[in-house]
């Protein structure tokens, strides 16, 4: 029989529809709509990081690196050569696919530190590149992005962004969640507790890990070329180191190896900011007080910490 | 040739010889335990065996085919699984979803059609369930199904090992240390366990340092000291042997000394 949602999710997974569905008509003007895209395209870069990171127990300090691949791809492709959007975009997400993968074979055999090490390598090279190539990126001056057309008509205006960034984070989670809960999720979880446990088992380690990077890699290019299309004009901080921290800072906040914890953590980081603006001065502070707060008082992210509690509750 | 076999199996480090040309046959039936004083080479030997370490001469055959090069995740789809000294279990996870991803061993699933869940992956997963289930009734640990992995006593931790084992439906299953650290009741029900396994027609290699469960459940015994086998036999044999005495107790006992389980387990 085929079974298209699991059941276990399909109640979560509803409820992200609805207010996915229900936000705009909450939400008070087009800026708040675009801070909510932005937020939507952000939750699927952490959903597929945190497959990489929180499931199958790896860290990358360089993913925004394959955002910005993402965000050039399209700039680049679309802007300077005059290719149709989708095929910029698709563009974009294999180079990021080829380079993880080509990376992932090599730095993937490292753990802890010096994962994170060479990570940042990756994510700084990009960067570098994006910096320097002046002919083909404008440099760091940023590089203006046409609008993206379906069929001759152009995507404009935030509402028409919204669906197609709400549609894409759906799909995005459908699948995310599709992987944990089958045989796939749990080879992450092996690997995540023991590497030598999971090759005893028959777990090919190597390709397996490679595969979940390249995953995460292509969903945040994907993502990229998508906030390019929608910003209209990018700058290489896109693929910048504070970034890459930022979506690390994502899925710890929400929870690492869950997947509404890496959305919800995505939403937090992206508006919180918009929210603490009243602070003036103190925003970076009040910012950074907070995070300390949910790492103390939240220790495994405010999803799975949350859950343990309802269920204890529930008993 | 069935079973397994080595040949001038050697394994150096430096100028350091751990394994001093091995030759070996196990057959894939009843119990075969593997024996010897600490640093005897037994770890060694079970590495190059489950192809952790390739070795430095010699090669390692089983059910006739050269095994010298093969990954290590490709052991369980040739029919080997193993447990470890140090448990080396998926500790986050249920004890279920332990034992469930060996199941899927033989054939693991691919990113995409588990991405979209395709029917085989819904097929698979029900499988691997009813494979995880039955593997679990075995050692006893099917009402800990639903529980997280880390509550688990140290002997059920033991069990569970050998139940995800026993997933991978290998012909010889390796344990290493099985009973380490466990106590006299734990030791007594594994040690019951492991024969109920081979009378149930598993091959199964033993090392192990608990000599009263060595001597108790073992079909043949296999003495290693100093990088080769010094003896090979049934228990009883084995353990009057007076070069196996002298490798426990030191040179001098060996003639009149009586290989006395305890003592023997003293030394190692």
């Amino acid at each position: 029989m085929m079974q298209f949602v699991p059941a276990r999710s399909l109640l979560p997974l509803s409820g992200l529809a609805l207010a996915l569905v229900a936000a705009p008509f909450l939400l008070p003007n087009s800026f708040a709509l675009g801070v909510a895209i932005l937020a939507i395209l952000n939750a699927a870069v952490a959903v597929g990081l945190n497959l990489f990171v929180g499931s199958a127990g790896q860290i990358s300090l360089g993913h925004a690196a394959f955002f910005g691949i993402g965000a050039y791809a399209a700039a680049i492709l679309s802007g300077t050569y005059g290719f149709n959007g989708a095929v910029a975009l698709l563009a974009g997400a294999v180079a990021s696919g080829l380079l993880a993968h080509a990376s992932g074979r090599t730095i993937l055999r490292l753990s802890g530190h010096y994962l994170a090490m060479a990570t940042l390598g990756v994510g700084i090279i990009v960067y570098l590149a994006i910096n320097q190539e002046i002919g083909f990126t404008g440099g760091p001056d940023g590089k203006a992005v046409p609008p993206f057309r379906i069929f001759g008509a152009a995507v404009v205006g935030e509402m028409q962004w919204y669906w197609i960034a709400a549609i894409f984070l759906l799909i995005v989670t459908w699948m995310a969640l599709n992987l944990v809960e089958t045989g796939y999720g749990r080879s992450l979880g092996a690997i995540h507790a023991s590497e030598h446990g999971a090759r005893a088992v028959g777990i090919d380690v190597a390709a397996v890990k490679t595969g979940i990077f390249v995953l995460s890699a292509v969903l945040a290019s994907v993502a990229g070329s998508l906030y390019a299309f929608h910003i209209g004009f990018i700058t290489p901080s896109e693929a910048g180191f504070l970034k890459s921290v930022e979506l690390v800072i994502m899925i710890v906040v929400g929870g690492l190896g869950s997947v509404f914890g890496a959305i919800l953590g995505a939403l937090l980081i992206t508006a919180l900011p918009q929210f603490l603006t009243g602070f003036h001065d103190y925003e970076q502070l009040v910012f950074g007080l907070l995070l300390m707060l949910v790492a103390m008082a939240l220790r495994r992210g405010i999803v799975p910490t949350l859950a343990t509690l309802a269920a204890r509750w529930a008993r | 040739m069935n079973g397994l076999g080595l040949s001038g199996v050697e394994l150096r480090f430096g100028g350091l010889r751990v394994l001093r040309g091995i030759d070996l046959a196990i057959e894939a039936s009843g119990i075969t335990a593997l024996i010897g004083p600490n640093g005897a080479g037994k770890t060694s030997l079970v590495n190059v065996v489950t192809a952790a370490y390739r070795p430095s001469a010699g090669k390692v055959v089983w059910e006739g085919r050269a095994m010298n090069g093969i990954p290590p995740h490709h052991l369980p789809r040739l029919g080997i699984a193993r447990t470890f000294q140090n448990l080396e279990i998926f500790w986050t996870m249920s004890v279920i979803d332990n034992v469930m991803a060996a199941a899927q061993g033989a054939s693991p699933p691919r990113l995409i059609p588990s991405l979209l869940k395709a029917p085989h992956i819904v097929r698979a997963e029900t499988l691997s369930r009813a494979t995880a289930l039955v593997a679990l009734e075995r050692v006893g640990l099917l009402d800990q199904a639903d529980r997280e992995a880390g509550e688990l006593s140290y002997g059920h931790l033991k069990r569970l090992e050998i139940a995800r084992a026993l997933a991978l439906q290998p012909r010889l299953l390796l344990l290493d240390e099985p009973a380490a650290g466990c106590n006299p009741n734990e030791t007594g029900d594994l040690a019951a366990l492991i024969r109920g396994l081979a009378d149930g027609g598993l091959g199964v290699l033993l090392i192990e340092h608990d000599m009263k469960m060595v001597m108790s459940i073992s079909d043949r015994v296999l003495v290693m000291d100093r990088g080769v086998i010094i003896a090979d036999g049934p228990p009883g044999k084995v353990r009057n042997d007076p070069v196996v005495v002298a490798a426990y107790l030191g040179p001098g006992t060996g003639a009149e000394a009586v290989a006395d389980p305890d003592r023997m387990e003293a030394r190692a």
